[in-house]
């Protein structure tokens, strides 16, 4: 335990002027510009904040967070290989299943940074622009519904990101399927798949709009997640569990 | 028995069926300086990947410390300052901040180890200068640093001076000598280069096509080397005759036009140089010379010379 703090801590110096994670502020800006504009577009009169953060989860689960998270989670692993750090730890040593393990908590740390950056930004924008039903308890609710979409659409793609993880240079197009399937994910959201797809499967109890009108699709939805969460600890232990010499 | 701070017995490294090294019996003694010296590509680096769990071994034993390295690498490993092929950092750090990361991985709890051995490398403590910014020789260097951080016993590093400039180069030479001779660190260094190796290394291993070829103390390497005495005169068939017949040396060799090698210890370039001239030849050139270690490396390896 003492060991991961340190790994962890570790993990998050590497980070410090660490360009790529400007990937994931851009692509929050992005869908908050297209959220906005939709927004403005589709209501003319006056905009309610609640469907404005349902907008903003959904464009950001299936349009940039998939590909985003992708990106900086196959990095950090990759980086490793590409800057010929790993064999400065594997002499210390320190096994390379628990530097893994660390970035993968320092990735979920990073995408629910990248949730109050959401919040932040939608709380101001509402606020600004006068937006319709801010009230504690909205916020509160927006609040928990951001940071547990973008964890749950991270466990989603988690099995892809350790998958390309496994080889040099190979992330990238660990971050295009990625992307591909939060982009499938436009397309089963109103079907029956869309609490097993591994990016909508979260936004039945994440998304007001989506919220379960009955308890079997959140349960649906847990039950893909935990099968998502299950396939990335088969995919670490096939990987990485064994030791890098 | 000797014993010895690293022996191995044996190993061997292939990489597919292709054998990269094999069969390598190292001795290091404890406080001394090892080269290993080979061409590029003769499996110095395999070497000491396996001699850190960086790769692993195919056949044969690693001892460490007297002991054998199996199911011990965190206590021997602690012990083992390491620096293989090219310094790998990250790039978006500075030099203090990389072996903070290094240091606290370590779990090194002395509060100024950072700055040591950043100070013993000639690297500024809390430079604002980024890795990615760095020469190569400045990149060496804080290879040398992250080898030393936890000031270990063994010093394992892997061509330490490529890229250093001339000055960069002696000052290393001196620091690695002060830690053998002062501090009683153990180092093994790689090289393929051999005026290095001659001024560095107390104990050198011969390496060529992944077999270790020979090793032994440098200065028994100095004596081994042959001494002989090189004569220019004409005419070469006369000259030859006299050797054998008057001189009564059988120990020599005709090694180009016009020029004699003689191996014969007894021999003495006065007396050779009075019975030639009372024969009447003309003695172009005489000199008593000894084998340099890339003559020696050059007759061992069968080859071309190293560099």
């Amino acid at each position: 335990m003492k060991m991961m703090k340190i790994l962890m801590k570790a993990e998050m110096k590497k980070l410090k002027r660490q360009r790529m994670i400007w990937v994931g502020y851009l692509s929050i800006v992005f869908s908050f510009i297209i959220t906005l504009a939709q927004q403005l577009q589709f209501n003319s009169s006056s905009v309610v904040w609640r469907n404005m953060v349902d907008m903003f989860i959904y464009n950001n689960a299936v349009l940039f967070l998939p590909f985003s998270a992708a990106l900086i989670g196959g990095y950090i692993i990759d980086r490793e290989y590409s800057q010929d750090t790993l064999k400065n730890q594997l002499v210390v040593p320190i096994h390379w299943r628990n530097i893994i393990k660390a970035k993968v908590i320092v990735l979920f740390l990073l995408v629910i940074q990248l949730g109050i950056l959401e919040i932040f930004v939608s709380l101001l924008t509402g606020i600004i622009l006068g937006f319709d039903g801010i009230t504690p308890i909205m916020v509160l609710k927006n609040v928990i519904h951001i940071l547990v979409s973008n964890v749950c659409v991270t466990i989603g793609i988690l099995p892809v990101i350790l998958w390309f993880g496994k080889t040099r240079g190979k992330y990238v197009w660990g971050s295009i399927l990625s992307m591909l399937i939060g982009v499938s994910g436009i397309f089963v959201i109103n079907g029956r798949l869309a609490n097993w797809h591994p990016v909508t499967a979260a936004l039945s109890f994440t998304t007001i709009s989506y919220e379960a009108a009955n308890i079997s699709d959140v349960v649906k939805s847990c039950i893909a997640l935990a099968i998502y969460g299950l396939l990335s600890i088969v995919v670490y232990i096939g990987i990485f569990q064994k030791d890098k010499v | 028995m000797e014993s010895y701070i690293i022996e191995t017995k044996g190993l061997t490294k292939y990489y597919g069926d292709n054998p990269a090294v094999k069969n390598i019996d190292l001795h290091v003694n404890k406080g001394e300086i090892y080269g290993l010296l080979g061409r590029n590509g003769a499996g110095k680096t395999t070497i000491m990947k396996m001699l850190v769990r960086l790769t692993s071994v195919t056949q044969g034993t690693i001892s460490m410390f007297g002991e054998p390295f199996i199911g011990n690498e965190k206590r021997f490993l602690n012990r083992i300052g390491v620096m293989i092929e090219t310094p790998g950092f990250y790039p978006n750090l500075t030099a203090t901040e990389n072996l903070e990361i290094l240091a606290s991985l370590r779990g090194i709890i002395k509060r100024n180890a950072v700055a040591e051995s950043l100070e013993r490398v000639g690297l500024p403590y809390k430079d604002k200068k980024l890795f990615s910014e760095f020469s190569l020789g400045m990149k060496q260097r804080l290879g040398i640093a992250a080898a030393m951080i936890h000031d270990p016993e063994i010093l394992i590093l892997d061509e330490p001076i490529n890229g250093l400039d001339p000055i960069g180069v002696a000052e290393t030479r001196d620091f690695l000598k002060e830690l053998s001779q002062d501090y009683g660190k153990t180092i093994l260094l790689s090289s393929h280069i051999l005026s290095e190796m001659e001024l560095l290394a107390d104990s050198i291993g011969i390496i060529h096509g992944g077999v270790l070829l020979e090793e032994c103390f440098y200065k028994k390497l100095k004596e081994k080397n042959a001494q002989y005495i090189l004569l220019k005169a004409e005419p070469i068939q006369r000259v030859v005759n006299i050797i054998e017949k008057i001189l009564k040396i059988k120990n020599y060799r005709v090694s180009e036009e016009n020029t004699i090698l003689i191996y014969d210890k007894e021999a003495q370039t006065q007396n050779i140089v009075k019975v030639l001239a009372g024969e009447g030849i003309f003695v172009e050139a005489i000199d008593k010379k000894e084998d340099s270690l890339e003559d020696y490396f050059r007759r061992l390896t069968g080859g071309e010379g190293i560099a």
